[in-house]
């Protein structure tokens, strides 16, 4: 049976303890997907590569449908006489749709997911020479 | 092993189904009510956005997490709502992320929902809580990065939702053979629409079995900055409602 490599397994913790740990969990999820699939052996620095590399263009594809719908939703919100959209989320409070701020986090979430990643693939990178 | 690597990034794709989901799974959400309500003010019906008080409001409050009918006098944030008269003069709210109570006591989230105003006026009278039965038109939205093939488990949470608020909905109608012929009776109320909205792709399977329970089903909508489908569903809702 198949195990998960312990040095891409601790490459990806480091991912889990950071801010973004939600990336870690989800390149985890797609990396043991994959030993499912191959040996340790097999499980090489491209074939982490090409995990990084597939979450990194779904995460930029999410970034890039959310700037769409925020656009949409502003534009039909005007339509129907709405100046202000706000969603009122349990934990975190008031959260404005439409404002510059939101904008501002998506390019922040964006700008973390390229440097995230390409951190990800400097340290693989370091471990497998 | 490129091969078996390739197959395995798309299997994969199952299990990665969207990336901080809640929050673009809220978007989707927003925009499906916005253009629901631009859809139904298209067809000539005034639609008026309202505060939790039902006084007009130019700042539209979305819940973010699943939540009943607020009292009317709550001083605190409280979520807006859309309404309309349908043209048989009946008053409807479109609201998201209500929950409606079944026949088992259970409560269900229904992502966007119509529902005749004068239900949702007896919960307020009573001071909030969720709203008893199907509503008019209940929409379950799923939204996946693309190349997603929706999981066969969300009709089945749709199916299970629709039956445990109206389990006459389940039946098209009732053939009694009487000893000098039959009667039909109607027993689904045709207002009552169930949609299942998604980005992804649906399998031939939920398709079946939506087919045959009358779920109406919508594959590939709203991904990619193209929301003509989104705008084609929220077309097709509208014209049902009014």
């Amino acid at each position: 049976m198949a195990v998960i490599d312990e040095d891409v397994r601790r490459l990806i913790n480091q991912l889990l303890e950071s801010p973004l740990s939600w990336l870690g969990r989800e390149i985890m999820t797609e990396v043991e997907g994959l030993t499912r699939l191959v040996t340790v052996e097999q499980l090489t620095r491209e074939h982490a590569f090409t995990q990084l590399r597939i979450f990194e263009r779904r995460a930029l594809e999410v970034v890039k449908d959310q700037r769409a719908m925020v656009q949409a939703v502003a534009s039909s919100a005007s339509e129907l006489g709405v100046r202000e959209v706000k969603i009122l989320w349990e934990d975190e409070g008031v959260e404005d749709m439409l404002g510059e701020a939101r904008q501002a986090r998506l390019s922040d979430f964006e700008r973390a997911i390229k440097e995230s990643v390409s951190a990800a693939e400097a340290a693989i990178a370091g471990r497998y020479p | 092993m490129i091969n078996e690597i390739n197959a395995a990034a798309t299997a994969l794709g199952i299990s990665c189904p969207s990336l901080a989901s809640e929050k673009v799974g809220k978007l989707y959400e927003i925009l499906m009510i916005f253009e629901l309500a631009l859809a139904i003010k298209g067809m000539g019906v005034s639609v008026e956005p309202r505060s939790h008080q039902g006084k007009p409001t130019a700042v539209f409050y979305f819940r973010g997490n699943p939540g009943h009918i607020p009292k009317t006098t709550a001083t605190t944030l409280e979520p807006s709502y859309f309404f309309f008269v349908r043209q048989s003069g009946a008053a409807l709210e479109l609201h998201n992320s209500l929950e409606y109570r079944g026949h088992s006591g259970a409560e269900h989230e229904v992502d966007v929902s119509v529902v005749p105003s004068d239900r949702v006026d007896k919960v307020r009278s009573r001071g909030g809580g969720p709203v008893d039965g199907l509503p008019y038109a209940l929409v379950e939205l799923k939204y996946f990065t693309k190349g997603t093939t929706l999981p066969k488990n969300a009709i089945r949470s749709v199916f299970a939702c629709a039956f445990d608020l109206s389990p006459s909905w389940l039946v098209k109608e009732v053939e009694l053979r009487m000893r000098n012929g039959t009667v039909t009776y109607q027993t689904r109320n045709y207002s009552e629409e169930v949609h299942l909205v998604t980005s992804a792709k649906i399998s031939q399977s939920t398709k079946k079995f939506g087919d045959f329970y009358g779920i109406d089903l919508h594959e590939h909508v709203g991904t990619n900055g193209d929301f003509t489908g989104i705008k084609a569903v929220s077309g097709q809702l509208a014209f049902e409602l009014i």
